[in-house]
């Protein structure tokens, strides 16, 4: 144990560095893993709620379909018609109709901190019919079937919209695992020097341990001790950083501007932490391993 | 307790092998002395004996155990048998006299209690009983060599291996270094000493192994360091060596090359002293020489 803590201390520059960059490398992992939860998060939230939004016109008109002003009531009888009738209703689990008040509501909820709010009127805003498909591939069914109909200003497929929003936050991932990946070649490679430097300002007591016949145990425990000290104190920085970006970025900042989006909460990324943790163990076991093969014979 | 057959190693393919065909027995309790010039193979034969190389020819046996067939993570546990002394003394300069001693036995899990009672008694051996608390750096070459030789020996292995202990020290502490090395073989512990002073050799008059070019040319029971010393009939002089130390197997005196001398064949005799040991030795007063040799060849007795 003290010839721990004098390993520790001898090489303070190069744990500390061993320290800091395996804390960058785990916190980009955590950060990917938080990227994927919420990807996950939001997929069960919106995929539940709705697939297919059909906006009605409104006395803006943006279409076509719509020069003849705001749908009337007739041609929302005629949709209801449609969407009940025997062509469209198998490929329909479940479908309810919006009014302009009630998108106004919806908005409201949503935009809750913008001044946008104030001047927006229900009239301003589509009313609409949400579809929950029973299979959500089978958007172009509806889109081709309701597209043309008088009163319909545009049929949109709810999921592409999400899909576009975790396509972005998917190569997010991916770019934080490739920084991640090349940090953990950093800290691997930081390590095994470290544990070279530190075993050759050991040689003696090496070489004495080794002819008084010390176990292979007792000679390099201290070392791979060393590495994974280091490691677990990045790790639990970084365990840290992670739970003040759940906490602070996610919970506190963007759940303030987003109140109708769900944000994964400071308990769900527990389970991150403990990966983490273990990720940097496990690196820094291995890296020392290899690095003590190499350097230190017994 | 250390038996070679026909043992060869080679560092590389091309040069001269560093062993060559080297067959030797050393007995339980024996004191031997290993002679020969630098890259004669006798660093080589002490690391075989530990085994940091294995041997691609012959058998090593130590301590009843063939050394090849020691799996690598017994290795440890097979040189706890084993007590190592080197020129250069290897002692860790942070620590105290009494740290370095202590740290052998910890590292090799001993309690702190063991410790305690331990070093004090090999401090003691050594003769350095009031010199536990310095910094080897504080301490001469003779007493950094005691600190090692205390260390080595704490774990009470069965051998010591001492390559060229006393390289580094004058005439005089080298001989209380013998002492030392002396009252460690008495007290049972197998000495396997590599030297190139010739004044121990001849004064301590011990069985003497000499190598050349890797060979073993010469095994005689209490030699002296050359044998350039008139020759008796082969087997008066074999007949009259009888002492412990003789009853080595035949395998290696057999194979001796040359025969043996007169000197030893008259054995503890103070006139077979070649004179030339004597004139080295004037530095000292004659008389206490003779003395300590006379009772160092009565211990044999």
């Amino acid at each position: 144990m003290g010839e721990l803590g004098s390993g520790l201390r001898r090489n303070m520059t190069m744990v500390i560095s061993v320290i800091l960059v395996t804390f960058v490398s785990l916190t980009f992992v955590g950060a990917a893993g938080l990227l994927q939860m919420q990807i996950g998060q939001l997929k069960g939230f919106w995929y539940d709620k709705v697939q297919v939004t059909i906006y009605l016109c409104n006395d803006v008109p943006a279409n076509t379909n719509c020069v003849s002003g705001p749908v009337t009531e007739d041609q929302k009888a005629n949709i209801e018609g449609m969407l009940e009738s025997a062509a469209v209703k198998p490929y329909i689990e479940t479908w309810s109709f919006e009014s302009q008040d009630e998108a106004l509501a919806h908005f409201r909820e949503q935009f809750a901190n913008s001044p946008m709010v104030d001047s927006v009127e229900a009239a301003n805003l589509p009313s609409s019919f949400r579809i929950k498909l029973t299979d959500p591939e089978k958007y172009q069914i509806i889109n081709e079937t309701f597209s043309a109909t008088p009163g319909v200003d545009s049929v949109v497929d709810q999921r592409k919209v999400l899909e576009k929003l975790f396509s972005w936050m998917n190569i997010a991932t991916y770019v934080a695992i490739g920084v991640a990946a090349l940090m953990t070649v950093c800290a691997a490679l930081l390590i095994s020097t470290t544990i070279r430097l530190s075993a050759q300002s050991r040689t003696r007591e090496i070489e004495i341990m080794r002819l008084v016949g010390a176990s292979r145990t007792v000679i390099q425990l201290p070392f791979v001790l060393e590495g994974v000290i280091a490691a677990t104190v990045g790790a639990l920085l970084a365990s840290g950083a992670v739970w003040s970006i759940v906490h602070f970025f996610m919970g506190g900042y963007l759940a303030a501007s987003n109140s109708g989006t769900p944000f994964i909460s400071a308990s769900d990324a527990f389970v991150i932490y403990p990966v983490l943790i273990l990720l940097g163990v496990v690196l820094a076991g291995v890296a020392s391993a290899v690095s003590l093969r190499k350097n230190l014979k017994v | 307790m250390i038996r070679f057959e026909n043992v060869s190693i080679a560092y590389d393919r091309k040069s001269k092998p560093a062993l060559d065909d080297v067959s030797l027995d050393v007995q339980r309790g024996e004191f031997v002395f290993l002679v020969g010039s630098s890259g004669s193979g006798k660093s080589t034969l002490l690391r075989l004996v530990l085994r940091e190389y294995k041997t691609p020819h012959g058998q090593i046996y130590v301590a009843g155990q063939n050394v090849a067939t020691v799996p690598s993570w017994r290795v440890p546990k097979f040189r706890r048998g084993i007590g190592v002394v080197f020129q250069d003394f290897r002692l860790i300069q942070t620590k105290t006299v009494f740290a370095n001693v202590a740290y052998a036995m910890a590292v090799l899990g001993k309690s702190r209690a063991a410790i305690r009672s331990e070093v004090p008694r090999v401090l003691e051996l050594v003769g350095l009983a009031d010199k536990g608390h310095r910094k080897p750096t504080e301490l001469s070459g003779g007493e950094q060599q005691r600190v090692a030789i205390a260390r080595a020996i704490v774990n009470q292995p069965g051998i010591l291996l001492a390559d060229e202990p006393t390289g580094n020290l004058d005439p005089t502490t080298s001989a209380g270094i013998m002492e030392i090395l002396d009252k460690i073989n008495q007290n049972g512990t197998t000495v396997v000493m590599a030297t190139h002073d010739e004044d121990i050799v001849n004064s301590m008059r011990k069985r003497v192994i000499e190598l050349r070019h890797g060979k073993v040319i010469r095994d005689e029971p209490a030699a002296q360091y050359t044998s350039m010393i008139p020759i008796v009939a082969p087997a008066a002089g074999q007949g009259a060596a009888v002492e412990p130390s003789v009853q080595d197997d035949a395998e290696p005196q057999t194979r001796r090359q040359r025969i043996v001398s007169a000197a030893q064949a008259s054995g503890p005799d103070e006139e077979s002293m070649p004179p030339r040991l004597v004139r080295r030795r004037d530095s000292l007063p004659v008389a206490a020489v003779a003395e300590t040799e006379t009772s160092m060849i009565e211990d044999l007795k």
